[in-house]
């Protein structure tokens, strides 16, 4: 397995998305993935592989984050700091720049859904989680999961209609 | 609206790519990281278990962390304001003693300058009388 300082390389931006589209607060986010990497590197000894290293991360980024949440009392308003690619991209009729003002928007979306079902989309369409995978991350019944991510989904298709026209859109 | 649903999801994937951490992300948690925890904390922290942990670092390392993180926020801080200001005001000071400088400098280089012109004219008047002197 890769050492601690390689893995935080590899999987930073993963488990800082994470931590970010759910609890939309970019310096909460950052807080959260950092106490994970660091309870990873207390904890390094006991994970076998970096398939489990990346299913810890998830998992520990994923309960701090709800507890972040469950702790917040005052919501902060989400993307308020720009896309950092974006700051990079000049013109405001650049393809990049629009691909990514429109990401924020899914992002913010995404970020209107419950509690439950944004960790699970976030899960399924971030991390590419099956559902039974996320059943096992979350500790929560298959059926559960499923019903959330349906719930999720019908919810982003009512109010996204408009803005992910958009999106593929301008990816195409 | 969309075709089917998968093209509907696979806009929903291609928006919730992984973002990059922010700049110098992973160099603080390593440093954090050197810091280290108590054997009490270490053997507490373990996944699941993350809603009973108010903070699972030192107060050393969380002390680091607030420095370190939300960069934009530095300025909450009202040590680090106080810390700013004097900094500002030693810059001031600073700026000020060194453009004295600068003149006393200028002041001595525009001395040297008449001393040399005015060396140059003795001698050009030296020259000028010899070669008078020689004429008559």
């Amino acid at each position: 397995m890769r050492e601690f300082h390689e893995l935080v390389k590899a999987h930073q931006g993963r488990i800082y998305s994470l931590a970010l589209r759910i609890v939309a607060d970019t310096g909460m986010a950052e807080e959260i993935a950092q106490d994970a990497f660091l309870q990873l590197h207390n904890n390094l000894d006991g994970l076998e592989s970096e398939a489990h290293v990346l299913a810890w991360l998830r998992r520990t980024t994923v309960h701090r984050a709800t507890d972040a949440l469950r702790r917040r009392t005052k919501r902060v308003e989400y993307a308020a700091e720009p896309f950092e690619d974006e700051r990079n991209v000049s013109g405001s009729n650049h393809p990049r720049r629009s691909f990514h003002a429109l990401a924020n928007r899914v992002e913010q979306l995404v970020a209107t859904l419950p509690e439950t079902q944004r960790v699970v989309v976030v899960l399924r369409y971030q991390e590419d989680l099956s559902p039974e995978e996320i059943a096992s991350a979350l500790g929560m019944p298959l059926a559960t999961v499923k019903s959330h991510l349906q719930r999720g989904l019908q919810l982003l298709r009512t109010k996204s209609e408009r803005t992910l026209k958009e999106f593929s859109r301008v990816r195409n | 609206m969309y075709e089917t649903e998968d093209e509907f999801e696979q806009e929903l994937r291609d928006g919730l790519r992984p973002r990059q951490a922010p700049e110098g992300f992973a160099d603080r948690v390593i440093a954090l990281s050197s810091v280290g925890t108590s054997p009490a904390q270490r053997d507490g922290a373990r996944p699941g278990q993350l809603s009973t942990v108010e903070d699972p670092l030192p107060a050393q390392a969380v002390l680091i962390r607030r420095q370190l993180t939300h960069s934009g926020r530095l300025t909450d801080q009202p040590l680090l304001r106080w810390a700013i200001a004097a900094t500002l005001l030693i810059s001031i000071a600073f700026g000020g003693y060194a453009e004295r400088q600068r003149q006393i400098a200028g002041e001595r280089a525009r001395q040297q300058v008449l001393l040399a012109l005015r060396i140059t004219g003795s001698t050009l008047r030296a020259v000028h009388n010899r070669i008078a002197d020689g004429n008559d």
